[in-house]
């Protein structure tokens, strides 16, 4: 089959459906809810109803079985109108039921999967923790071995929809003498014994995600809990990340393609000079780079989810889609805020939401630092950490 | 969609790059008969696989010797004009651009190779078969027979839609060239890390040497893969100019930062580090320069507000 770069018919349909509805729906309410720091349970009810939440699952377990492509291209149309709305969809559907979907047994499947990928509840991805980041491999959370049963006792840090979710995949350490097989993965119910919020973070930007820090205290589980084997931990939570990484990558080029759009309007509206403030060259430049980084970071997202799809590894096409498209994301909101003069620094005008929400994207799931360093690993061969 | 290459294009790749280097990997003059050996397995496809096979053969090219990719990339251009307009002409051709026909071409490359020109000019794409090259000098592509051409008397072979053509096919073509500087450009720095591992150092270890790097294979890929659409997307002038954008703003920083990562000792008169940044910056001037084909871009995005 020759490269052919145009959308199929099922991925224009989906695209044009979701876009019809985050105008008509999300994008009137973004800006309140973003001042009110308000998570829309209503809106991710009628989400759900739409089959957002199980995008990549299968249709068996309840899922609207799309393509990679296509579901990174509905993370931008979401990403263009709020960020929010978009970062709690993208940790569900890439980094809570994909792994279940690949990692879980039917029976996990039937109870952890199916709900969610019917839209009944979010899903949540507790890896990082207050002191382990970027550093995956140094979680301290530990899950004890006791008998039969495994119990948690740590804290997870940065959990999106951690207080809004049905259920979560935890990675604990239940090996800590083992170089490679550390790590464990559990799936465990927000409301399972033993789990508490610890309190939300209030963030500069996605204001209206909820973003938590998830204790657990003698928190019970059985093997049915346990995602994949036990020691699977590690590659299970990186494996979901090269997934999550197109993922934030689509959602960057949605916040970058939302500022730009606000400022090829604004370029047209405003007038100054005895015209509108468009027609100057240093501005018409300016707005033709934004547009060709974005589309650039279209293109590499696009590629990175096709060679998931296709089965192949694509860490290092997923890393260059998030550091060129999360960086563009932050250099284009600047431009639009820019772009708008005083007006871009006031709260009236979107493009101050968008530059907030742009400035996360080269932090979470892999900072550009990160993403660096994996890319250059991957070009260096084995043999190369620092 | 399928953003990926198929088998056969990827097999199409890799013989280019296999082809290249036996025929320019030594820095030298650039023949013409080099040069039509490489058009000749690139002509006689359908137009999108034409295009798409000619930027992934310049790709491959210009990685070897950008001289030599600027000169392919220039007379396959000519010679997918002619098949595209049903003209032909004996001996290699060689496409050039200006504002009149009557008047002198811009630069480009191949053009003190040719036996003829395609010259695009006037909304319109002539053909000049009587006319001779004057060699330009650049600090650049010093191998790519550079020259601009005076038309004289010309045929015409295409109107407005053809000359769109032609103006997008140059600008990614140009684009293909910058994008195998970009890939050059890797793999001056590994090259710069091998030696270092070599002398029993690991710069590959070094952060600032691993973050370089990622940004010129990065900066490489964005490009390259602008291109790949571009040639799916028939060429038009917006995607072509995008992809050149992309790849010549590409290509001088990872010229740079392949300098960087070679250190001083990288850097002697005529060394590859060397070569790469004075090529690599003619891709930022060449075929009206970066600042027209921003200018293009934002007459798409801007089409109801006129410039100033």
């Amino acid at each position: 089959m020759r490269m052919e770069w145009g959308l199929t018919a099922d991925q224009k349909m989906i695209c044009s459906m979701v876009r019809e509805f985050a105008s008509a729906e999300i994008a009137p309410h973004a800006a309140e809810w973003d001042r009110e720091k308000r998570f829309p349970s209503e809106m991710f009810t009628q989400l759900g109803d739409l089959g957002l939440f199980g995008m990549v699952v299968p249709e068996r377990w309840g899922g609207a079985e799309l393509d990679g492509a296509a579901y990174c291209l509905v993370l931008e149309e979401l990403g263009r109108v709020d960020a929010s709305t978009c970062v709690a969809l993208s940790v569900t559907n890439s980094v809570y039921c994909a792994p279940i979907n690949k990692y879980g047994t039917d029976e996990q499947r039937e109870r952890w999967l199916r709900p969610c990928a019917s839209g009944e509840w979010l899903g949540a991805f507790c890896l990082s923790e207050p002191e382990a980041g970027s550093d995956a491999a140094g979680l301290l959370m530990r899950a004890t071995r006791r008998g039969d049963e495994y119990v948690l006792n740590g804290s997870k840090a940065w959990i999106t929809s951690g207080a809004v979710c049905g259920a979560m995949i935890v990675f604990a350490v239940t090996n800590p003498d083992s170089d490679f097989r550390r790590i464990s993965a559990f799936i465990v119910p927000r409301e399972h014994p033993g789990v508490s919020i610890i309190h939300e973070e209030e963030k500069m930007g996605l204001r209206s995600s909820c973003t938590n820090q998830v204790g657990f205290e003698e928190c019970v589980l059985t093997g049915e809990h346990l995602l994949g084997e036990e020691g699977d931990g590690l590659q299970i939570a990186l494996d979901s990340l090269d997934g999550g990484r197109a993922g934030i990558a689509a959602q960057a080029v949605g916040i970058a393609q939302g500022a730009f759009d606000a400022a090829r309007d604004y370029l047209q509206e405003r007038e100054a000079f005895g015209g509108p403030i468009g027609r100057f060259e240093g501005l018409r430049h300016q707005l033709a780079r934004m547009a060709t980084e974005i589309h650039a970071g279209r293109l590499l997202y696009l590629r990175a989810a096709t060679l998931r799809e296709r089965g192949e590894c694509n860490t290092r096409q997923a890393s260059i889609a998030k550091l060129h498209a999360s960086e563009t994301s932050n250099r284009v909101a600047y431009h639009a805020v820019q772009m708008h003069g005083g007006y871009g620094y006031l709260t009236d005008y979107n493009v101050e939401r968008f530059y907030r929400d742009a400035r996360v994207t080269t932090i979470y799931e892999g900072t550009s630092e990160i993403q660096r360093l994996v890319i250059a690993r991957a070009t260096l061969g084995a043999g190369s950490n620092a | 969609m399928n953003p990926l290459l198929s088998a056969e294009e990827q097999a199409a790749r890799d013989s280019a790059r296999a082809r290249a280097l036996e025929l320019f990997g030594g820095v030298g003059a650039v023949s013409a008969e080099a040069v039509a050996e490489v058009v000749a397995g690139v002509v006689g496809n359908d137009d999108v696989a034409a295009t798409l096979l000619l930027a992934l053969v310049v790709e491959e090219t210009a990685r070897v010797d950008a001289s030599a990719g600027a000169a392919v990339a220039n007379a396959a251009t000519a010679a997918l004009l002619l098949q595209h307009t049903g003209s032909s002409t004996t001996g290699l051709a060689a496409v050039v651009a200006g504002d009149s026909v009557e008047g002198v071409s811009e630069p480009a490359a191949a053009v003190m190779l040719a036996d003829a020109y395609v010259v695009l000019a006037d909304n319109a794409v002539w053909l000049a078969e009587a006319a001779d090259g004057s060699p330009v000098d650049l600090d650049g592509l010093r191998n790519a027979a550079m020259g601009t051409v005076l038309p004289g008397a010309v045929t015409r072979i295409g109107g407005a839609d053809e000359y769109e053509r032609g103006r997008g096919l140059m600008l990614l073509q140009q684009a293909a060239v910058a994008v195998g500087l970009c890939a050059a450009a890797q793999d001056v720095a590994l090259a710069a890390i091998a030696a270092g591992k070599a002398a029993g150092e690991r710069p590959d270890r070094s952060q600032a040497v691993q973050w370089g790097l990622a940004d010129i294979v990065t900066d490489g890929e964005a490009a390259r893969v602008a291109v790949w659409h571009a040639a799916c997307d028939e060429a038009t002038d917006n995607a072509a100019a995008m992809a050149l954008v992309l790849a010549a703003d590409g290509a001088v920083a990872s010229a740079r930062r392949a300098a960087q990562i070679g250190g001083i000792d990288g850097l002697g008169a005529d060394s590859a580090a060397s070569r790469l940044q004075r090529d690599s910056k003619l891709m930022e001037l060449l075929g009206g320069g970066t600042e027209a084909h921003l200018a293009i871009i934002a007459d798409a995005l801007l089409p109801d507000v006129p410039r100033a």
